[in-house]
């Protein structure tokens, strides 16, 4: 191969500085990341992910991997981790049973901590605390439900909902950008 | 049979009233005996658990403690996002008492209490283990032998393999005896169960579409007439989805999608309009002529 044929960009130097040694036992800690340390990057996630076939910005192997060097920023404001389509086949393959997409969500939970989440799934929580319904409904659909014969969408629980956002912390991440509800 | 609490979640009551219509028919016919749940709350599934653990589980428990008031151990849901959020969570409290102890904390809160004694099953396992492929094919009065089916179970149906229990998720599996107990043919197609990229509609519309158009030309390949599935999400991209990428790559599919439940109606003689199928986007006339 010659030299003009090499496709992959060369990438900026990782700078030992940048790194955060520690962020991987922060990982570490948290239930759902608790296996990361066990990674050796053999690469069987990233093969069988369904996303990272169709995409160069999601490869789980080079997630977990920017993790345990410590590249804290990268990974948690970078916005690769909200690709993800969680459908576990990684967890499946993984044979240090690193569960790679636990350790995805784990390294979500920091990044909605920090403020790092696509607005799409704030809206989403949000709807879901002040309607009950993790989905927007609308009239058109207890109209539908009645012309099949099934009863009116059943009332949810919203205050004890917005009680436990509350007890749990969630809801001062869910609404920091703005004036407190 | 033991009774179920039913979780119907919040897709399937919304998005796919279709599938509760079909499920709830079906039940009725199949001797399952379904209870209402009432006062509610959203399972938190993944979108939930993604930006907070905690909160995930403390919903998902709030939901469990109901059945035990109900004075039930099993709680039965049709969405595969339910089913995930929920039984993951039970998984997690059964047989955690600390954690179940910090989630109780904020239980008291609300007035509840969870006692780790409840059990999430998806309503495929209740067709396959509870009514059992004999009763099903019992039932079965219109014959679906002309249908040759495709199916989607749903990554959470199977997968996480730690919290399903089980060693490894892409083998044989059950919903193909569920297919053939209606008389139709489950089609091995390839990456048949692999993720139809539906979690991430919300994030990134050309992923998604990209997943999904994937899928779709594998399913033409197996030349299968429809689609089966027992995850709303799935029936969600497969119906609705078909047609944005339909649009999206100039491309024509034309491929039904049903839920088995709906499978399940057909083959015991209900009609299309009692099952709620004109409510798809995708017509199932097709379906409807080759059966007869």
């Amino acid at each position: 191969m010659s030299e003009g044929e090499y496709k992959v960009p060369i990438k900026e130097p990782i700078k030992t500085k940048d790194l955060d040694p520690d962020f991987k036992y922060e990982i570490a800690d948290t239930y759902l990341g608790r296996h990361i340390t066990a990674c050796f990057k053999c690469g069987a996630c990233t093969g069988g992910c369904p996303v990272g076939i169709l995409t160069e910005i999601y490869k789980p192997r080079q997630i977990i991997g920017e993790a345990l060097l410590g590249m804290r920023e990268k990974v948690l404001t970078g916005g690769e981790l909200w690709l993800c389509a969680t459908c576990y086949t990684c967890e499946d393959r993984c044979p240090q049973k690193v569960n790679i997409t636990d350790v995805i969500i784990a390294l979500r939970n920091m990044a909605f901590r920090e403020g790092h989440t696509p607005e799409a799934l704030i809206e989403q929580a949000r709807n879901m605390v002040e309607t009950g319904w993790i989905q927007k409904t609308t009239a058109s659909m207890d109209k539908r439900r009645e012309e099949l014969g099934l009863s009116r969408l059943p009332k949810m629980a919203v205050e004890d909902m917005q009680k436990i956002v509350k007890a749990t912390g969630f809801i001062k991440y869910l609404y920091k950008k703005e004036d407190k509800k | 049979m033991t009774d179920f609490a039913l979780f119907p979640g919040c897709l399937i009551p919304t998005r796919v009233p279709s599938y509760e219509v079909s499920l709830r028919k079906t039940a009725e016919r199949l001797g399952v005996n379904f209870v209402e749940m009432e006062n509610l709350t959203c399972c938190a599934p993944v979108g939930v658990l993604s930006l907070d653990y905690l909160t995930s589980l403390s919903l998902g428990a709030r939901n469990l403690a109901i059945v035990e008031e109900m004075g039930l151990d099993t709680m039965c849901t049709p969405c595969n996002g339910c089913f995930e959020g929920l039984d993951r969570t039970a998984t997690i409290l059964n047989k955690d008492p600390e954690t179940l102890e910090k989630v109780n904390e904020i239980l008291a809160e609300v007035g509840k209490e969870y006692n780790g004694t409840i059990t999430v099953r998806h309503l495929a396992e209740i067709y396959y283990d509870d009514v059992g492929i004999d009763k099903i094919k019992e039932m079965m009065v219109k014959p679906l032998d002309a249908l040759t089916v495709g199916i989607r179970p749903g990554c959470h149906l199977f997968r996480p393999i730690e919290v399903i229990g089980i060693d490894y998720s892409e083998r044989y599996f059950f919903l193909d005896d569920l297919i053939a107990a209606t008389g139709a043919e489950s089609v091995y197609y390839k990456h048949r169960l692999r993720c139809c990229g539906g979690l991430l509609r919300n994030v990134s519309g050309d992923i998604v579409e990209g997943i999904l158009r994937k899928r779709l030309i594998e399913l033409k390949e197996g030349n299968v007439d429809c689609v089966v599935t027992v995850c709303p999400l799935c029936f969600l991209q497969f119906d609705l989805g078909q047609k944005l990428v339909e649009r999206k790559f100039k491309e024509k599919y034309d491929l039904p999608t049903l839920t088995y439940s709906e499978l399940l109606g057909l083959g015991m003689g209900l009609s299309a309009e009692e099952l709620g199928l004109q409510t798809h986007r995708i017509k199932v006339d097709k379906l409807l002529a080759k059966i007869g």
